[in-house]
């Protein structure tokens, strides 16, 4: 019997992990099959001291924006220099996530708020 | 003869399949969830709801039935809490997290748009590398939620990147569409969710536990310690 306030046993098999890291890791497939980067996650510049608050939506919104900046940045600059294209062109239609009339809810919606932010004005 | 392409340009090598789907009993937030999962991945298949109280290994009969080799599992608990599980299919490993933040695709706030079957990038902060179970993790969400190349049903583009980021022991999913590539102009497209992560096992929703995240604490805790701290307030005032 343990009470609920006590904390769990903390297990960490490390070589076991490694282990099952090793099993199911694809070596043989080239990095264009996966599309992976691991990019360091830089303070935001918005902060003054190095730690980013969590609480604050506006300095954690912009550090992850940074971390896939970073990452589209040299993403992308691997693709290009292998020679894939990863641009749809002009005459490319293709159905997308967020169907037209969502996207049409999207721009009346930041038309209001424009129009309103203006008024205020 | 001699213009014909090699055969191997084009080939789909690398053949995940997901199978996504959850229990009975998940909030609206949770199913939204997996449709919006559903909508952005095209390599995933899903199935009726699973009945909770059924055993947990059943999940990887119905992987193999559907022909998956990975799995994406919502559980719904007390109507409110969700909870993912995350698992390569049939030798593991799993992980189970537990599902807060939620932010749907269908909100307007997010203004982005990308194809609906193109692959994303897939973003990954550097404390990924730094200890076992999270290198385990990053390996197990690329394989999960990277579109294969050349799969037959995705578009050979890429328009969107998919970031996770750890922060305050929580794992962070955000998903950009990409507006200009080479300065990396970025929109946000939808969902929103952070996974703080319980436990690893080491087979497929079963087998013994690797990792057990001594930071965790169950909604049901969380709920019980905020409860215990406000329920002095009255007595503390009195005296």
């Amino acid at each position: 019997f343990r009470p609920i306030t006590a904390p769990p046993p903390a297990i960490n098999n490390e070589v076991g992990l490694l282990e099952k890291l090793e099993e199911i890791s694809q070596s043989d497939l080239e990095w264009v099959e996966r599309l992976d980067v691991t990019i360091k996650r830089n303070k935001s510049e918005v902060t003054e001291d190095d730690q980013t608050d969590v609480h604050n939506d506006f300095q954690r919104e912009v550090s992850f924006y940074g971390q896939a900046q970073n990452s589209v940045i040299s993403a992308m600059l691997r693709l290009h220099s292998s020679g894939i294209n990863t641009k749809r062109p002009d005459d490319y239609f293709a159905e997308m996530a967020k169907k037209d009339d969502h996207m049409k809810k999207v721009g009346v919606k930041l038309l209001a708020l424009k129009k309103r932010r203006e008024t205020s004005e | 003869l001699t213009d014909m392409e090699p055969l191997t340009k084009g080939r789909w090598k690398n053949k995940q399949k997901v199978l996504v789907f959850t229990s009975r009993g998940i909030t609206f937030k949770g199913r939204h969830l997996i449709k919006d999962l559903r909508n952005l991945m095209p390599h995933t298949k899903t199935d009726v709801k699973m009945d909770r109280k059924s055993d947990l290994l059943m999940v990887n009969e119905i992987c193999e039935l559907k022909n998956c080799n990975k799995c994406v599992y919502l559980v719904g608990k007390k109507g409110r809490d969700v909870y993912m599980w995350v698992s390569n299919v049939p030798h593991g490993p799993s992980a189970l997290f537990h599902v807060e933040y939620l932010n749907m695709m269908e909100e307007l706030k997010f203004t982005g748009n990308c194809l609906k079957a193109s692959r994303p990038i897939l973003s990954f902060d550097s404390k990924f590398d730094e200890t076992p179970h999270m290198k385990l993790l990053k390996e197990l969400f690329i394989q999960v939620f990277g579109t294969p190349n050349y799969h037959p049903k995705s578009q050979p583009f890429i328009d969107h990147v998919f970031t996770f980021s750890v922060m305050d022991g929580k794992i962070w999913f955000r998903n950009y569409q990409i507006v200009e590539e080479t300065g990396g102009e970025l929109v946000e497209i939808g969902p929103r969710f952070t996974m703080t992560l319980s436990r690893i096992l080491s087979g497929s929703f079963g087998g013994p536990v690797l990792y057990c995240n001594p930071d965790y604490q169950s909604p049901n805790l969380m709920r019980h310690l905020h409860k215990k701290k406000n329920s002095m307030k009255y007595v503390e005032h009195k005296a």
